[in-house]
């Protein structure tokens, strides 16, 4: 069996996983695929010839080794190898397409643009249609065009068509298939597991007594390497189960990074715009809001100046919406009024401490990433002239 | 025999090894790997067709043959070249999340990446001592289940549908016991380095930590 065109292809989609999906793969690979084709070959070579039953009726031999195994374990194996490779597969094709769609989108767009700040909407949606068009979707998210200098990063970037890494995922709008095949794989390893258990249970014993036409009476047969055998698949069932266990981690990982970084992004969203839709949900991590493939993610430093402010947009974002959504009475504190008030000086006094502490830390970096934002508001969200640091006016 | 894969990992852990885990690595790829996959499979490839007993009784063969061999010598070989070859791989994840780390972040957190020092240095000796684990276990399961190394000529079988005590015949005894011993010899000589870089290691890293503290005093 040549496996080599599939370890092939697993090597390239290597290159467009996270890290955790990078160990998943190489268990796959050397733990399954080898496994599988050194036991495999070797044991159930002679799986039929060595199958010997106790009688000289021709016919019952054949009849009764159908029956003892219908479905051989190797084939079984090889099935699930094939089928629990594929939805990363399928992720791999629909990267690689969605990649140079965009790379040409903003090969386009870059002679058309001005030089100055603009800002645009995009259109987000799943597998079926990735066309481009401007119309106003729930689904839509802000694309925020830079200026010169990263025009120019853009023009490299195209070059590298592949990425890696949670935040790169989601940069290009790819985090929703990534999860789906994700959980396709999950799906189909769990199948795997309790289909094996229903066909071959835990052990393959070394006798089989079998009764079909045309064998005359309750006859023995023998079954070749019993032992081996058992081992072999007691091994394989502990790889399915290190496998799904690799899966899970990696949806565990996806969904937390996923939390800490849309909160990241809420703190920046929540700037002036008192009243605007918030449909934040923490799995639906979509979207790329639109940072060209060219744009690394620079995250602001994690201090105590930022934990605080995203902790306030967090609250001011809650009092909005209550407001919008008009909640219950009684969830309103009675001095509504007054706490706006002061949380509106306190967050322009944070505003201004953080703008001096960037200022001074970071002079080249933090380019903030935006959220999902409501799709009938435009947020203000503006680049400073030097396009580091995000400047809420 | 898919190989491929186990040929190109270990040539990518060659590269975060220091000098005694390349000669490491030079063995078990020459005396381990192309031993097995150019001269030890076609041995045993036909090990249980050769198996004969003296009756006609139907299953009796698969019986008995099942008995002596549980697991073949073979596939435990197999087995062991993968287990041995894997706890490399816990370096490689390592400088993967460190690289992912910085790419994270954004900046250099680490001079190289693939540099021992650290968390890395603490991965490398638990592969390590994993390696010579995964080495003692399989010498000791080898020991255990085959009677010390041995390949007897004839066998003595009486397990039922045999109608009585039979003699079985295994094929190649001499053979499979020459490379049985070449087996343990280059097992034991991967256990001697992978033992050797260990103490290497430690000496070498504890002596940086003394010379700093000791710097550190001075001033």
């Amino acid at each position: 069996m040549s496996w080599s065109f599939l370890t092939r292809l697993l090597e390239e989609i290597h290159n467009h996983s996270t890290f955790v999906g990078k160990i998943w793969l190489t268990v796959l690979i050397v733990f399954r695929i080898v496994l599988t084709a050194v036991g495999g070959e070797s044991i159930y070579y002679d799986e039929q010839s060595k199958f010997v039953c106790n009688t000289e009726q021709p016919g019952c031999e054949n009849v009764c080794y159908d029956a003892f195994a219908p479905l051989s374990h190797v084939r079984f194996w090889v099935f699930q190898i094939i089928l629990v490779a594929t939805p990363s597969v399928m992720y791999l094709g629909y990267a690689i397409h969605k990649i140079a769609r965009m790379v040409e989108h903003s090969e386009a767009n870059r002679r058309i643009r001005s030089k100055s700040f603009s800002m645009r909407w995009k259109q987000h949606r799943g597998l079926e249609e990735t066309e481009e068009d401007h119309e106003e979707d729930p689904m839509m998210y802000p694309e925020v065009e830079l200026e010169s200098e990263r025009e120019n990063k853009e023009q490299q970037a195209p070059a590298k068509a592949k990425h890696d890494g949670r935040r790169r995922i989601r940069e290009d709008g790819l985090m929703k298939i990534y999860v789906l095949q994700l959980l396709a794989r999950t799906t189909f390893e769990i199948c795997f597991l309790v289909g094996q258990y229903f066909l071959y249970g835990f052990e393959v014993s070394s006798m089989f007594v079998c009764s079909r036409k045309p064998c005359p009476h309750k006859i023995d047969c023998f079954i070749s390497r019993p032992t081996e055998k058992t081992i072999f698949l007691l091994i394989m069932y502990g790889v399915s189960c290190m496998c799904l266990l690799l899966n899970i981690w990696e949806m565990l990982h996806l969904g937390l990074g996923t939390i800490r970084d849309t909160l990241n992004n809420k703190r920046k969203e929540l700037e002036d715009s008192g009243t605007y839709n918030y449909p934040f949900t923490w799995n639906t991590p979509s979207a790329p809001p639109g940072y060209n493939i060219a744009v690394k993610p620079e995250q602001m430093q994690y201090t105590e100046l930022s934990n605080a402010k995203m902790a306030y947009r967090q609250n001011k974002a809650n009092i909005a919406q209550e407001q919008q959504y008009g909640s219950n009475e009684e969830n309103i504190p009675a001095d509504l009024e007054n706490l706006q008030r002061e949380i509106k000086v306190a967050q322009e006094r944070l505003d201004l401490a953080i703008l001096a502490y960037n200022n001074q830390n970071n002079p080249g970096s933090s380019r903030e990433k935006k959220s999902k934002a409501g799709s009938n508001k435009s947020s203000a969200s503006s680049k400073s002239g030097d396009g580091k640091n995000s400047v809420w006016i | 025999m898919s190989w491929g894969f186990l040929r190109d990992l270990l040539s990518g852990v060659n590269k975060y090894s220091t000098g005694i885990g390349r000669i490491w690595v030079a063995v078990v790829f020459i005396f381990r790997l192309l031993v097995y996959i150019a001269v030890a499979e076609n041995i045993w490839k036909y090990e249980h067709d050769e198996f004969e007993c003296n009756i006609k009784q139907p299953g009796c063969e698969n019986v008995c043959f099942d008995h002596f061999f549980p697991v073949s010598h073979i596939r435990l070989w197999a087995l062991q070249l993968i287990m041995v070859s894997t706890p490399s791989l816990l370096v490689v994840f390592h400088v993967a999340y460190r690289e992912n780390r910085e790419k994270h972040h954004n900046r250099k957190l680490y001079k190289r990446p693939g540099e021992l020092d650290g968390g890395l240095l603490c991965t490398y000796l638990v592969s390590l001592i994993l390696k010579t684990g995964f080495e003692i276990v399989f010498l000791v399961l080898f020991y255990k289940l085959y009677n010390g190394f041995k390949v007897p000529r004839l066998v003595q079988c009486d397990i039922r549908p045999c109608p009585n005590t039979v003699d079985c015949y295994i094929s190649k005894p001499t053979e499979k016991m020459i490379f049985l011993y070449f087996l343990v010899a280059t097992s034991c000589l991967c256990i001697v380095l992978n033992l050797s870089e260990l103490s290497y290691l430690i000496f070498k890293y504890s002596i940086k930590c003394y010379l700093k503290r000791y710097i550190k005093k001075r001033q």
